[in-house]
């Protein structure tokens, strides 16, 4: 006779642990079934071999079947990509920086540079650059604030004026910093806007110092948001994060693609107020900027006054549209050209396109109707009546 | 083999409902779940799915009072005491993902948050 003990499949064996004695079936003696001996349970089986090869199988499919569940358990939670976000006040708006599958300090060491600059940039704030340079004092600016200052100066010149940082004073009489709206006169207007002169601002900075000629005033809230962007996301890349959206008060800025490898999907918000958004962008590594009318406006006698000011008139800029928004790498210069090509209107925003280059376009006319510069064909989708506008032509 | 087909039910049972708790989780992410913050601090988050129609009042006289209105899936603000009423005109919010509404005198914010919606930013 050969005896074998085995491992206990028996059938009491989740209650006590009992032995499978696995008796090969080579004596008459023993016939197959259940047997008992000393409080040992036991089967004895015709062919011991097969059923332990069998019980083996069996035990095996299970575990197969328990890995494989537990791997789609796993596998759902994987799905949904681990996201963090930092969600501050600063430069007067909201501000969400959102990393995924990154650690969130990544993300509040970007707030804290967009803190900074928006202590220093601040029109309102006191303690600030701009408005120690808005007193008329010599103010001195960092290394970020004096790159931003001569950037927002080149931007200004690039746009032909249509963007000027010193169009301060005029927002000021229109109440447009204090929320006190007032529609101011012809005269008082005329008077403000022989004041608005980015390049003799521009030459009163040197590089680091800024003293502004007597009555100027600047306000960076056309490039800063754009600025802090644009170095919160070289902050984010430096900690190694490589998803990750910025939204700055409508100002989206985009590190790599979703963790699955798609574009993000940037909604371009509805001017009208209609629908929380009009078109939906698949893009990914860049800049959406929007501005538009609606932003900051009042009313009065019918009529609708907004924030966007036409230097040149010191008057709302009326050209048509309800908003632009501009698609692009340098978060500085989508700030800058969507409220210049809001002030310059549909045609010449276009011309301005075919030369300077390096971006997109996206156009909201009054009506609804969207233009769009070609290299959005194909990211672009919407249900409002669109055409493109080509390079050419 | 009564015993063994007991232990393979318990452990299925057991996966089963580690699979439904985490289906059930990722729904909840999922789901439109508005965040309301003021100074921020959340002050409740509300289910708009599921939640009935009511008004919620937030802050004081002397931090703003903005009123809140949840109906059918959707939050706006209904009235505020800030100067610029830009929380007001916002209008309804039911997306995740999409534009908060923001009242920046008085610090609020109502944020829908979740995996649910078909964007991940508005620029605007």
């Amino acid at each position: 006779m050969h005896i074998r003990i085995g491992f206990a499949y028996t059938s009491n064996c989740l209650k006590k642990p009992a032995f499978f004695i696995e008796l090969a079936h080579t004596s008459p003696l023993l016939e197959p079934g259940r047997f008992t001996f000393s409080g040992i349970d036991g089967i004895i089986y015709e062919n011991p071999q097969k059923e332990v090869n069998e019980v083996r199988k069996k035990a095996l499919k299970i575990t197969y079947f328990l890995a494989a569940l537990a791997l789609c358990v796993t596998g759902l939670c994987a799905c949904a990509p681990k996201s963090e976000t930092a969600s501050f006040f600063a430069m007067n708006t909201l501000m969400d920086i959102t990393v995924y599958g990154a650690d969130i300090q990544a993300a509040y060491d970007a707030q804290s540079i967009v803190n900074s600059l928006d202590r220093e940039l601040s029109a309102t704030s006191e303690s600030s650059a701009v408005y120690a340079a808005n007193t008329g004092e010599a103010a001195r600016f960092t290394e970020n604030g004096a790159e931003l200052l001569s950037r927002a100066f080149d931007l200004c010149k690039e746009t032909g004026g249509a963007l000027d940082i010193t169009v301060r004073p005029v927002m000021e009489a229109w109440g447009f910093t204090t929320d006190e709206y007032r529609v101011p006169g012809e005269s008082e207007l005329a008077e403000l806007v022989k004041k608005v002169d980015f390049s003799a601002a521009a030459e009163s900075f040197d590089g680091a110092l800024l003293t502004l000629p007597e009555g100027m005033k600047i306000d960076l809230g056309a490039v800063a948001k754009g600025y802090a962007a644009d170095r919160a996301v070289e902050s984010l890349r430096a900690a190694g994060v490589e998803h990750a959206v910025l939204n700055l008060g409508g100002n989206v800025a985009l590190v790599g693609a979703n963790t699955k490898g798609e574009p993000w999907k940037v909604g371009v918000k509805d001017p009208f107020g209609k629908s929380s958004y009009v078109a939906v962008l698949s893009v990914a590594d860049c800049n959406v900027v929007t501005s538009g009318g609606y932003e900051r406006y009042f009313e009065e006698n019918g009529m609708t006054y907004w924030h966007i000011i036409d230097p040149e008139t010191g008057m709302p800029a009326r050209t048509g549209l309800a908003a632009v928004t501009i698609v692009g790498e340098s978060g500085v210069e989508c700030d800058a050209f969507s409220t210049a090509l809001f002030v310059m209107g549909e045609e010449k925003g276009l011309e301005f396109w075919r030369q300077i280059g390096g971006f997109e376009a996206l156009f909201i006319r009054d009506d609804g109707t969207i233009v769009i510069t070609e290299g959005l064909q194909g990211s672009f989708e919407s249900s409002s009546d669109w055409e493109v506008a080509h390079r050419e032509g | 083999m009564k015993g063994k087909a007991k232990w393979v039910a318990v452990a299925l049972a057991a996966v089963l409902v580690i699979c439904i708790v985490a289906l059930v989780f990722q729904s909840a992410k999922g789901g439109t779940v508005a965040e309301i913050s003021k100074d921020g601090q959340l002050v409740c988050s509300i289910d708009l799915k599921t939640a009935p129609e009511q008004t919620i009042t937030v802050g004081d006289a002397e931090s703003g009072i903005n009123i809140i209105e949840v109906q059918k899936g959707r939050i706006r603000v209904l009235q505020a005491d800030c100067k610029n009423q830009n929380c007001v005109e916002c209008g309804w919010s039911d997306e995740a993902g999409g534009r908060p509404i923001v009242c920046l005198p008085n610090r609020l914010v109502i944020k829908i948050t979740g995996e649910g919606g078909r964007v991940d930013a508005v620029s605007g």
